[in-house]
Parts: C-alpha cells; sequence; structure tokens
C-alpha cells in the first residue's frame, strides 16, 4: 500500500488538544445494570459499560450490537447477542472468552460457573475461559422437542445447581429442572400449569426466578403476569397488570430482575415507558411508573452493598438531528447574568491560584485539584454563554429520542443545548408526545438579521399520515409554536437561500414525497452544502495563467443510483452499476452522470461549491474509493486574468432555463478509510480552501485537503512549470493517510452518523460536530490559522523585550549623559 | 416423474457448520402421495438438496500483532464485511487472537480497527469445503496471508506534532529573535557608535586645546628670539 505520510498543516501540540476539541462519549438508553464491585450497565443500543458508581464516570465501554442482555457474575460481564455470547473482564473490559449461541440465557451459579442456555441444550462453563464442564439435552417428558431456549437462573438448592424453566406447550405448564453444574445432570422438580381462564400461552423467554424461591412469567400478549413457587407443582397465579393509577398494561416483557435492597426490584418494559414493580411478601407492587427514557439502577452505600433502587436518566446526547445556532447578544441578557453571578469572587480567585502554585510545586491534593479544576472551568472564557467576536461560542442543539417510547412507534424527544465549547448543557426541551409520530430533524427556521432579535429552530416529527413542526426559541429553549406537516414525505430538503423578510430572514423547506416506483435503488443524495452568500473564489486559473469560471450552482444535487452491497446478480446474470447524476436542483437537468462499474454501495457524498465526492465500495478491485468532480463554464466565459482582473467578478445569477455549457472534470482515488459520512468545511467568506471531512466507520474523522482530490492531477512523471504554477500534485491512485489530518485525533466517535460543519466568525476556522452514539466537537483550521495569533505566541517575552529595550534605553540615556557630563569636567 | 411437484415443501435449513447439508424436515405433496413411488421421492429429495444453495459456514480464526507499547489495545476491534453485505465486528482475546463464527463462503473483508495503528485489509476468499485463502488488498501485488490469520500493523500514525526542544538559531530567525538582536543592536553597537564620534570630536577638540591661540603674548619679542638663539 501506498502511505504517504504528508506533513500536515495541521500540526496540534498533544497539551493542545483537549483545548479545541472535546468528546462526550454516551452508553445509551440503559436497560439493564448489574452492581457488585463494578456498575455494569447495558443500553438498548447495544452499549456495555462499566462505570464508576460514586460519580458515574465512563471506565471502559464495548459496543456491541442493539438488543443485547447482560448478566454479570464475580469479575464477569456477559453480554448476550442474539447468536453469540462474549464475556469480558469487569475490570478493564477486556474480552475473556466468546461463544456462538443463538438466543442465549446465561446465569451464573453460586460456586462461580456459568450455566448456557441456547435452544435445546444447555452447558456448564468456567466463567474464567468458556471452557465446557458439562452439557446437557433439555427434555420434558411428553412433550415435542422444542428450540425454544429455557431460561435460567442460579437460584439452586445449593452453590453448585441451577434452576431452568421451561414452556410445554401441550400440557400448559411452566417446568422447572434443576441443574447440577458438576455433571450436567437435569431433574424435574416442578410443573405450574397455567389457569384456563389465561387464553394466551406464557412467553418461554420472558421467565424470570426471584431470589425467594418464586418465579415469575408473563404471557406472549404482555398482559397477564404470573407468578408461583419454584417447586411444588401449584398451579400459576396470573394477574393481568395495571399501572398505579389503574390503567391496564398490554405488550410489556420483563427485562431482568436485580436484587436491589431489601425486595428485588423488577423492572419491565411497556410501550408507554418503564415500570419497576418490587416484589414484596409474595405479592407485586408497584413502586414507580415512569413515562420517559429512564433506566433503572441501584444505588450502593458506603459499605458497597445496594441499598435503594433509584432512578437513572439514560438519555443519550445523540439522536437523529443536531443543529449549531449562535448565542444570544451578551447585550440582551439571557445566559450572561447567570454566568457572572457564578463566577468566583476576588478571595476564592487567590486562593485558587495559591492552590495552583501549591499544586505546580507537587504538594496539591486531590481535593485541591478538583477545586482549582473548577475555577478554572467557572473562570474560562471559551465556555461563557454569548456570542464572542470570533465566533467560536456557538449552541449545539441535539435532538434525542427516546428509547423506552420507541417501541410501538411513539416517541418522545427532547431538544438539548449544548455549549460548542465543551459540549456542556445549557438547557433542555421535553417536546410534547405526538402519538405515532418520531422526532427526527432539527433545522433552522428564522434567524433575525440584528443581534438582538430572537432566533428559532425547527423540530420536525414525521410519521405515515402526518407530522408536527414545534417551533424553539433557540436562545432560551422555549416551545414558541405547534404547526401540523403533511404525511407521505421522504424527507424535507431547505430552499438554497432563506426569505428574507422585515427584521429576519425565514428558511423554507420542500417536502419530497416517497416514490415507490422509483426505477433504481437510491443510494445517496446530496446537496450543496456551500453557503450562497460564501460560495467561494468565481473562478480558477488552469495553469495559472487560463482562468475559467467555476460553475456555482446553489441548487447543485448528486444522486447515486446502483446496488447496495450484498446485492447478487439480477434475472439477466448482471448487477447494475453505480451511476453518480450531478443534477440542477431547480429544472433536474442532468448536467454531469458517470457509471462505476463493480461500484456498490453504500455510498457517501457531498456537494459543495462547484465539486462533488462520493465514497463508494468498488467491488471490482476489492477497495474503496473515491470519486471527485468538478464542473466548470465553457465556452466564452472563458477569460484571461488581465480580463478578469479589468472586468471584475461576473454575475452570480445564473439562468436556469438557459444554462452555460459546462465542462466537467472527473477523477476517482483509492482510499484504506471506510467512510460512515461525508463532510466539507465551511468558512466565514469561502475563501480559505476546503477540506473534505470523512468520517470513518471506526469513528475518526480524516481531513483530506481538496488539492489531493483534485481531478485535474495529471499523469506525469516530472510536475510541468504550469503544473507547478498550479500546485497541481502527479497523479497517484492512492489517497494519502498521515496521522496529523485526524481532526479527532486519538478520540473515537462510536457508531459516528454524521458530520456537521459551520463556519466561525473568523475565515480561518470551521467548527464541526461529529455525530453518533458520542458527540465529538473541534475546531479546525483548513489552512492554518493565518488570522489569528498562535497559541504559543510568547505575551510574556514580547512584554519583556519591550520593557527590556525601554529600561535599557534610559539607562544608557542616563550613562550617555554621565559620561558627556564627565568628558567636560575633564 | 409423472407427476408434477404440487408439493409443500418445508425445509430446515442449518447454518452450524456440524450440519453440512441442509436438513428436510418434511414433504407434503397435495393428494398425491399415493402416487409418489419411494424412488422418484428418493431423487426429488436427491435433486433438491443439490440444487439447494450451499448454507456451509465456517470458522475464520486469526491472531492480530498488538505491540506491546500500544496503550489501547483492549480498544481494539476487528470487521468482517460479508459479501453478502452485512458486517460482523467481534474483539480480540488480550493475546490478540480472534474468531469469526458462521462465516459462510464467499470473498470477505477483514478489517482492523485500532486508533493509532495501520493494518492492511485482508481479503478473505472461503471455499465450499472450508478452505480460506488470505491476500492483503491494499498492498501492491497484493501478498498471500498464510491461514491461520496473523495481523500484523504496517504503520503508526502519529496525532499530535511532538513538542520541539529549544532551538537558538530558530528562536534567532522568530520575529522575537530578531526583535532581540536589534534591541541589543540599539542598545548596545548604536550607543558606542554613537560614542566613538563623540570621542572623535573629543578628541580633535582635545588636539586642537593643545595648540595654544595665536596671541599676543605668545609671540616672542626681539629680546628673546636673540635670547634663544644664543642659547643654541
Amino acid at each position: 500500500m501506498l502511505t504517504l505520510i504528508n506533513p500536515s498543516a495541521h500540526a496540534l501540540l498533544e497539551s493542545q488538544a483537549s483545548k479545541y476539541s472535546w468528546l462526550l462519549q454516551n452508553v445509551g438508553t440503559v436497560t439493564d445494570a448489574d452492581l457488585g464491585q463494578h456498575l455494569i450497565t447495558l443500553s438498548e443500543q447495544g452499549v456495555l459499560a462499566s462505570l464508576s458508581p460514586g460519580d458515574g464516570r465512563l471506565l471502559w465501554r464495548k459496543v456491541l450490537s442493539p438488543g443485547a442482555r447482560l448478566v454479570s457474575g464475580p469479575g464477569v460481564a456477559v453480554a448476550i447477542e442474539p447468536a453469540r455470547v462474549l464475556a469480558f473482564a469487569a475490570t478493564n473490559g477486556a474480552l475473556l472468552w466468546e461463544r456462538p449461541a443463538v438466543e442465549a440465557d446465561v446465569a451464573f451459579t453460586a460456586n462461580g460457573r456459568l450455566v448456557l442456555t441456547a435452544q435445546d441444550a444447555v452447558h456448564v462453563l468456567a466463567a474464567s475461559n468458556g471452557v465446557v464442564v458439562a452439557s446437557s439435552k433439555v427434555h420434558v417428558d411428553g412433550e415435542e422437542p422444542s428450540e425454544a431456549r429455557p431460561s435460567v437462573h442460579s437460584a439452586g438448592a445449593d452453590a453448585a445447581t441451577a434452576l431452568l424453566a421451561i414452556w410445554a406447550p401441550i400440557r400448559r405448564a411452566l417446568v422447572v429442572l434443576q441443574l447440577d453444574s458438576s455433571s450436567g445432570a437435569l431433574t424435574q422438580i416442578a410443573s405450574h400449569a397455567l389457569p384456563a381462564k389465561v387464553q394466551v400461552d406464557l412467553d418461554p423467554a420472558a421467565v424470570a426466578f426471584l431470589a425467594g424461591s418464586r418465579l415469575l412469567a408473563v404471557t406472549a400478549d404482555g398482559s397477564t403476569l404470573c407468578h408461583a413457587e419454584t417447586q411444588g407443582d401449584a398451579p400459576l397465579s396470573c394477574e393481568a397488570q395495571r399501572t398505579a393509577d389503574a390503567r391496564p398494561l398490554s405488550g410489556f416483557r420483563l427485562l431482568k430482575v436485580r436484587p436491589c435492597g431489601a425486595y428485588p426490584a423488577l423492572p419491565v418494559q411497556t410501550p408507554d415507558g418503564l415500570a419497576l414493580f418490587a416484589y414484596q411478601r409474595g405479592a407485586l407492587g408497584a413502586i414507580a411508573f415512569v413515562p420517559g427514557g429512564v433506566g433503572a439502577a441501584c444505588a450502593l452505600d458506603a459499605a458497597g452493598q445496594a441499598s435503594a433502587a433509584v432512578l437513572v436518566e439514560g438519555d443519550p446526547l445523540s439522536g437523529p438531528g443536531a443543529a449549531r445556532v449562535d448565542f444570544l447578544n451578551p447585550a440582551d441578557g439571557g445566559h450572561e447574568a447567570a454566568w457572572l453571578a457564578a463566577r468566583p469572587g476576588t478571595l476564592q480567585a487567590l486562593r485558587a491560584q495559591l492552590l495552583l502554585l501549591k499544586a505546580q510545586a507537587g504538594f496539591g491534593s486531590a481535593e485541591e485539584a478538583a477545586e482549582v479544576a473548577a475555577f478554572q472551568h467557572a473562570t474560562d472564557d471559551r465556555l461563557r454563554p454569548f456570542r464572542d467576536a470570533d465566533g467560536f461560542r456557538k449552541q449545539i442543539l441535539v435532538l434525542t429520542e427516546h428509547g423506552w417510547g420507541r417501541e410501538g412507534g411513539r416517541g418522545f424527544g427532547k431538544l438539548v443545548s449544548l455549549h460548542s465549547s465543551d459540549g456542556h448543557v445549557l438547557w433542555t426541551l421535553t417536546l410534547p408526545r405526538s402519538g405515532a409520530l418520531t422526532f427526527r430533524r432539527v433545522l433552522m427556521w428564522r434567524e433575525p438579521h440584528t443581534l438582538h432579535g430572537e432566533l428559532e429552530v425547527v423540530v420536525l416529527a414525521e410519521g405515515a399520515s402526518g407530522g408536527a413542526a414545534c417551533v424553539v426559541d433557540a436562545y432560551s429553549g422555549r416551545l414558541a409554536a405547534t404547526l401540523p406537516l403533511p404525511g407521505g414525505m421522504r424527507s424535507w430538503a431547505p430552499l438554497p437561500a432563506p426569505v428574507a423578510e422585515a427584521d429576519a430572514s425565514s428558511f423554507v423547506y420542500l417536502g419530497v414525497p416517497l416514490d415507490p416506483a422509483a426505477p433504481a435503488p437510491v443510494l445517496a443524495v446530496a446537496r450543496s452544502a456551500s453557503r450562497p452568500n460564501a460560495p467561494g473564489p468565481f473562478a480558477k486559473a488552469f495553469g495559472g495563467v487560463d482562468v475559467r469560471y467555476r460553475y456555482l450552482n446553489p441548487s447543485l444535487t448528486l444522486v447515486a443510483t446502483g446496488a447496495s452491497a450484498g446485492t447478487g446478480p439480477g434475472a439477466d446474470g448482471s448487477v447494475p452499476p453505480l451511476t453518480v447524476h450531478l443534477l440542477d436542483g431547480v429544472t433536474g437537468r442532468t448536467l454531469w452522470s458517470a457509471s462505476h462499474e463493480g461500484g456498490r454501495g453504500p455510498v457517501r457524498a457531498v456537494v459543495a461549491d462547484n465539486w462533488a465526492a462520493y465514497h463508494f465500495w468498488s467491488a471490482a478491485a476489492g477497495r474503496w474509493q473515491v470519486g471527485v468532480v468538478e464542473l466548470y463554464e465553457a465556452g466564452e466565459r472563458r477569460v484571461s486574468v488581465a480580463q478578469l482582473a479589468l472586468a471584475g467578478p461576473p454575475n452570480s445569477t445564473l439562468p436556469a432555463r438557459r444554462p452555460p455549457a459546462l465542462e466537467a472534470y472527473a477523477a476517482s482515488y483509492h482510499t484504506k478509510l471506510a467512510a460512515a459520512a461525508l463532510g466539507v468545511t465551511r468558512t466565514a467568506h469561502g475563501t480559505t480552501a476546503p477540506q473534505l471531512l470523512l468520517g470513518t466507520t471506526g469513528g475518526q474523522v480524516y481531513m483530506l485537503d481538496r488539492r489531493l482530490l483534485d481531478p485535474r492531477r495529471p499523469v506525469v512523471d516530472k510536475p510541468t512549470p504550469g503544473m507547478l504554477a498550479e500546485g497541481l500534485a502527479p497523479y497517484a491512485s492512492e489517497l494519502p493517510l498521515a496521522g496529523g489530518a485526524f481532526a479527532t485525533r486519538g478520540a473515537r466517535v462510536a457508531r459516528l452518523a454524521d458530520l456537521l460543519a459551520d463556519p466561525a466568525t473568523l475565515e480561518s476556522s470551521s467548527l464541526l460536530l461529529a455525530r453518533g452514539l458520542d458527540l465529538y466537537g473541534a475546531r479546525l483550521a483548513p489552512s492554518a490559522t493565518f488570522d489569528q495569533v498562535p497559541d504559543d505566541f510568547p505575551y510574556a517575552l514580547l512584554v519583556l523585550i519591550v520593557l527590556g529595550m525601554g529600561s535599557g534605553a534610559a539607562a544608557l540615556r542616563r550613562l550617555s549623559a554621565r559620561r558627556a557630563v564627565n568628558r567636560l569636567w575633564e | 416423474l409423472d407427476t408434477t411437484f404440487n408439493c409443500e415443501i418445508a425445509v430446515n435449513l442449518r447454518s452450524e457448520k456440524t450440519d453440512q447439508r441442509p436438513i428436510v424436515s418434511h414433504l407434503l405433496c397435495k393428494g398425491m402421495a399415493g402416487r409418489l413411488r419411494p424412488s422418484l421421492l428418493v431423487a426429488a429429495l436427491s435433486l433438491l438438496v443439490l440444487l439447494t444453495p450451499s448454507t456451509k459456514a465456517f470458522d475464520i480464526e486469526g491472531r492480530v500483532i498488538l505491540p506491546e507499547t500500544t496503550p489501547n489495545a483492549l480498544d481494539t476491534e476487528l470487521v468482517l464485511s460479508k459479501e453478502q453485505g452485512d458486517e460482523v465486528r467481534t474483539f480480540p482475546l488480550p493475546d490478540g487472537r480472534f474468531a469469526f463464527h458462521n462465516v459462510p463462503a464467499g470473498k470477505h473483508y477483514l478489517e482492523v480497527e485500532l486508533v493509532g495503528l495501520v493494518y492492511s485489509t485482508v481479503e478473505l476468499t472461503v471455499g465450499v469445503a472450508g478452505d480460506v485463502n488470505a491476500l492483503l488488498s491494499d498492498v501492491i501485488n497484493r501478498p498471500v496471508v498464510p491461514y491461520p490469520l496473523v495481523l500484523r500493523p504496517i504503520g503508526r500514525l502519529e496525532f499530535f506534532q511532538k513538542p520541539q526542544p529549544f532551538n537558538v538559531m530558530a528562536f534567532i530567525k522568530t520575529p522575537y529573535g530578531i526583535m532581540i538582536i536589534f534591541g541589543i543592536f540599539s542598545l548596545v553597537v548604536m550607543p558606542r557608535l554613537r560614542a566613538y564620534s563623540e570621542e572623535l570630536n573629543s578628541e580633535e577638540t582635545a588636539e586642537e586645546s593643545t595648540v595654544p591661540p595665536p596671541t599676543v603674548t605668545a609671540v616672542a619679542s626681539p629680546r628673546q628670539l636673540q635670547q634663544r638663539r644664543k642659547d643654541r
């Protein structure tokens, strides 16, 4: 592989990284948690994490498949995925062993062994290395062999036994088996018949054992909860479940039973949210019903024992939509007063400075270091909650979606405002519940012309039959209005420019209807990311002399069609090629198109100014490729540098019905990076050379210099003078890979899905937000910080030099005068 | 066959490698069970088994080499992009060993994801008999990788600029160095130039002062001139 280590213009010291970037790591919406020496959580998004019980700090994290389940034992956290079981060390998250198992259930016995049931078999494993100690087939007399896996629990008669429950459909009973973990022998100890009044069978997977020798089961429709003593053949006692306000429950399922304090807490998942039950003296009582996105966990007391059930808000700050907006003007109040009130006083500042000196001398304690850090946080100018002259301080509005309410198509949404400097939360708005709608996007709505007007965003809730738009005041987080939306829309596309009104600009969005009769699967659609008021340079000098006008069409749209990954040959034995079209978004006219034989999806694309780039998989080459195309106006509008200097810029209004003739230049390159998202840096005036942002599937963001993607890179060995004048590098099929060009540096954004780049006020800077399961924010300088004083500017040295020169001049003048007087006396 | 296959065939396909062939669980022919001879049934079943796409699945095993100095080795992930379009992720054991289970025959691509290290993409061709051919797909000439796989890093990415030690010459070339040099020149050399001119002026003045001005008192009288001649 050709690996060019490119001397990067983005060189940054490690100590500077935290100053310009931040990473919020999420664990997702917690669905399960286990307490021991460590707090292990598993989320709906499939994130297995270890948290510090004291402060919730993330110790380690593994991103697994969504829908995984968690069982933890002494020093081991076992994650159960649909097709495999993985065991991790609880201390550091290292993988201990892995085993394929379909629809498995797992429990630890008291002697530290692991009982694993999968399909019709049960295995006893050593928890530390996964070695199988004993195995046995599960069979109930009088029943057909079933592949429904038994539920397993460790509450056996002694430390070496475990209990298994299996649903017997012929006799309509729940059969309990006892497993000897040493020999693998199974013994039936109970059979609980389901009462005839319960018409629906039990869900074989929804069986749980309680510590008090009782078991619980839920019917397949999730309406009835049954329980019985583990031993004996008494029939099940079944009750239809109701909420605390007597509403009937249906469709809930058991999550996990966790002993927590004196009574075991039983969280059940319902369509409306989470209901948390306590099992007390053989009866079930609802102790909490929370209709929102919450998870359940237990609190640890000082002795490390679980003492109380608490509700933990498991609301990941990464959702389906995000936008970056300005802060309120400091003169208009807002968060300014609160921030000033929270500033430490003079005595506190003096104390913090003394503690800082003490810490630098190596005598500071951890508490004092925390106090210094809190002081620095409270006085850091980067964290002020209002606008700055350089445009670095902004709000990031993130739309979240609660996992608990998502099943059944019901959606709750939260709009959270984060500070762009470090990602801390400024305000949170819980959006109104909207039935079968799902909140998907947050967009600009109204932007004031002055610094004092109200800035509004709109949150779109979409559904099959209609939707709603929630207009929110971005400064305060207040819900301003709710508007109805028509249904049947695939997406909402913004007009290239907002509509100017008297005191503000309103953004207009066009609904793109669903089109089920599309001739070929659309793999990607990308619209121009350029700002209409900052389109960048309007011309380019080929070879340094031949000036061409760029085709700057704000409605430029890229559409890629073809076969996605894994698509087999069609009826004619062929696979459709990947076809990329550049369209005029106003007239629909095809401006350019190309086909890539062997090209496959997924396709990621970005359009900016007069160029577009798209990333795809080449099955023919077995490599990832990046295609790039540039459009220029051809014909009479080709001018020389002298003409351009005399004539000035062209009229930027393009005739949609009589478009100019175009020249297109296209090329493709191999890259090692698999893209999950593409983006482009944007600056205030568009004059800074843009960089292609490539978000990798591994969670990193790579900045690719546009010059390396120039489709006119010639295939020559030695560059010509014209190439040197223009700065064109000879063509190389492999794009370079340099560590300094990773915008994320050593950070990793789990499940990276979207890149958002916005300009700062300073032309050199662009603000990046990488969004996935995590959030990553950074300040980028695509062409270095040419309009800023560098961070390492030695202010002290400058002052020292000036003072030294001043005092030296004064001293010398005095000496000179004295010497002259002495001479006169001689 | 003197009959048409108006049969409802339920085939229980297993994807585990232990089940080499699909298992036909039952065969139900509507109204024709009596007319279908056993030999034809066997032939039909054989044909069905032969025509059914193979669902053999195998394990892919290997070891990823993690340098001892890698601080985030526990964050290593391996991604297998299957020919069928889906993607499977797994983690290596602390000693680097890894395995992907139930991988069907076909051409797949394996990548190692670890921030800071670069590994080659491995193209895996899994045969219907379970044979595995591996080659590095993004290396010139695509060299073959022996199986079981041993994946070694081919490069390390440095994300940060290393702090440079203090360099006097580099500092002098900076604006601050130039300011300091100019300051020294202004403070030390310039006054000396001025002092030299003053000294020159003062010396000239001193020389001029040693020559007495032609005053009247200095002019010798005729008697004094005669006395000087006598003395000589």
